[in-house]
């Protein structure tokens, strides 16, 4: 079984012997040493098959015998290969295949980042590049050691970094040190202040002293909770503290609010009819050979695919873009001035509503309509419910960590 | 030669080597292959006669054909049928 497949690999030659000394030729060549091996029957002669390089004694040992000798064919690989010669430009085609194959591989094309919970891996990736590791950057010119130190003094946040380069892909593994858990700073004095104008309707002060109480119309930016603490009771001697105040404030507020919607109006009707364009673009610039034909139509573009090209994770700067234009006319369309209320009505609660932050609530909305010929205005003002405190920093602050008394405080 | 004999049964000295005999093993009845063969006589699909030491051997069967042939041993296959030693 070796001995055939060596033999394959070496190359044979398949022959045919005829004559009546068949079996004295078969043997006189394994005396010589010749290897003969899927002999068969063939009409009146035998077919065999021998090693290229024994056809001397091949033909020799067939003259001796008195065999008529007959080559049938060549096999094996030296057989399969001859065949491409001569074929300059397939040779130099696999040689060019095995030299880009080189060549490309000593470049890193795909980085990977590993094992990173709160580090962006952007952040590392582009980090990486100013270091000068990046795709399509030739594999001898990183040092991954390097990279690793660099990595851990940029960014406080990763305890451990191994970089591999395993074939054009490096990998960056990396462990996170354990969170810190956020410090609410209690330290810095600091002021709550409105952040809009309003009626106050309850302040709880959770730290600091509170400025104002219900019923009380605030200004944006007036001090809410002060973070100046009397500390001493009265009639004795007392003394100025400086703490970071905290509370919350709900207060009604206002918020104006107006709209207009035209009677007659523009409707985009989507015929269905849709044409599709490829684009190629180079560079961000679009060549846009073959445009389809939109016959003066209105259409809208839509991607629907996109691809940019990239080797690993180096971007070539070629990309493939598909667009649909989905053909529509326009038709004129009118409401009555009721819809038009309605419609107006509801965009402006909607308008509302996404204004409002987590804690705030719509108490009412007051609208007027303006009708004109062509068109409803509307105008209104909607009372809402929200918290409005805003820490600011006290202008004080510093004076207090000094140690300084802030008995020259003109907060108001 | 019974000498040759005699000392490699007492001495249980493989047959084959001391005295030139020939070793034939059968894989089922569907490969047959010997060692230290004298050539081949007749060859045909239907019997193939191989000279050895102990005698011609004949092999008949149905499709038989030599798949390997070297100094020393040779690979029949084929559809085996007997096994004869003529003389």
């Amino acid at each position: 079984m070796f001995l055939a497949l060596w033999y394959y690999f070496r190359g044979y030659v398949m022959i045919k012997v005829n004559g009546f000394a068949a079996e004295r030729f078969m043997n006189m060549l394994s005396y010589r040493g010749v290897y003969l091996w899927d002999v068969g029957t063939d009409g009146a002669g035998v077919k065999i098959k021998v090693p290229l390089g024994s056809m001397d004694i091949v033909s020799m040992c067939a003259e001796k015998t008195g065999c008529r000798l007959e080559i049938r064919g060549y096999g094996g690989l030296p057989g399969k290969l001859r065949r491409f010669q001569g074929r300059q430009v397939l040779t130099a085609g696999i040689l060019l295949f095995a030299i880009g194959l080189y060549f490309l591989s000593s470049f890193i094309w795909v980085i990977r980042v590993e094992g990173n919970e709160r580090v962006a891996a952007t952040d590392i990736l582009s980090y990486c590049q100013e270091l000068g590791l990046k795709p399509a950057v030739w594999k001898r010119g990183v040092n991954p050691e390097e990279i690793t130190k660099e990595i851990l003094i940029q960014f406080p946040d990763i305890s451990w970094v191994s970089v591999g380069i395993k074939g054009t892909d490096v990998t960056i593994k990396i462990a996170e040190t354990i969170e810190k858990t956020e410090v609410v700073d209690k330290e810095t004095p600091c002021d709550v202040v409105a952040a809009m104008d309003g009626v106050i309707l309850k302040i709880t002060a959770e730290r600091g002293t509170p400025q104002v109480k219900a019923g009380d119309v605030v200004k944006k930016g007036d001090v809410l909770i002060s973070s100046q603490v009397l500390i001493g009771l009265e009639g004795e001697e007392q003394h100025t503290e400086y703490v970071a105040a905290e509370g919350t404030v709900t207060a009604k507020v206002w918020q104006r609010l107006s709209g207009e919607l035209p009677l007659t109006y523009d409707e985009k009707v989507y015929t269905g009819e849709t044409k599709a364009n490829q684009i190629l673009s180079f560079w961000g610039k679009d060549a846009d050979f073959i445009r389809p034909s939109l016959e003066d139509k209105d259409a809208d573009v839509e991607i629907i695919f996109q691809k940019d090209l990239a080797l690993g994770d180096y971007k070539v700067p070629i990309s493939l873009k598909k667009e649909q234009y989905n053909i529509y006319t326009l038709e004129k369309k009118s409401r009555t001035v009721e819809e038009a209320k309605a419609e107006l009505a509801e965009t402006l609660r909607e308008k509302t509503k996404q204004s409002l932050s987590q804690y705030g609530t719509i108490e009412k909305i007051d609208v007027h309509y303006e009708e004109y010929t062509d068109c409803v205005l509307a105008k209104g003002q909607a009372e809402l419910i929200e918290r409005i405190e805003e820490k600011q920093k006290a202008e004080k602050g510093r004076d207090a960590i000094d140690g300084t008394d802030g008995e020259n405080d003109t907060n108001g | 030669m019974d000498l040759r004999r005699d000392v490699s049964e007492a001495l249980d000295l493989p047959k084959e080597i001391t005295l030139d005999l020939p070793l034939i093993s059968l894989t089922g009845r569907e490969e047959i292959t010997v060692e230290n063969h004298k050539g081949i006589l007749t060859y045909g699909e239907e019997s193939i006669r191989i000279g050895t030491k102990a005698g011609t051997l004949c092999i008949r069967g149905q499709g038989l054909g030599l798949k390997q042939l070297t100094g020393e041993m040779l690979v029949i296959r084929g559809r085996l049928i007997a096994l004869e030693f003529l003389t």
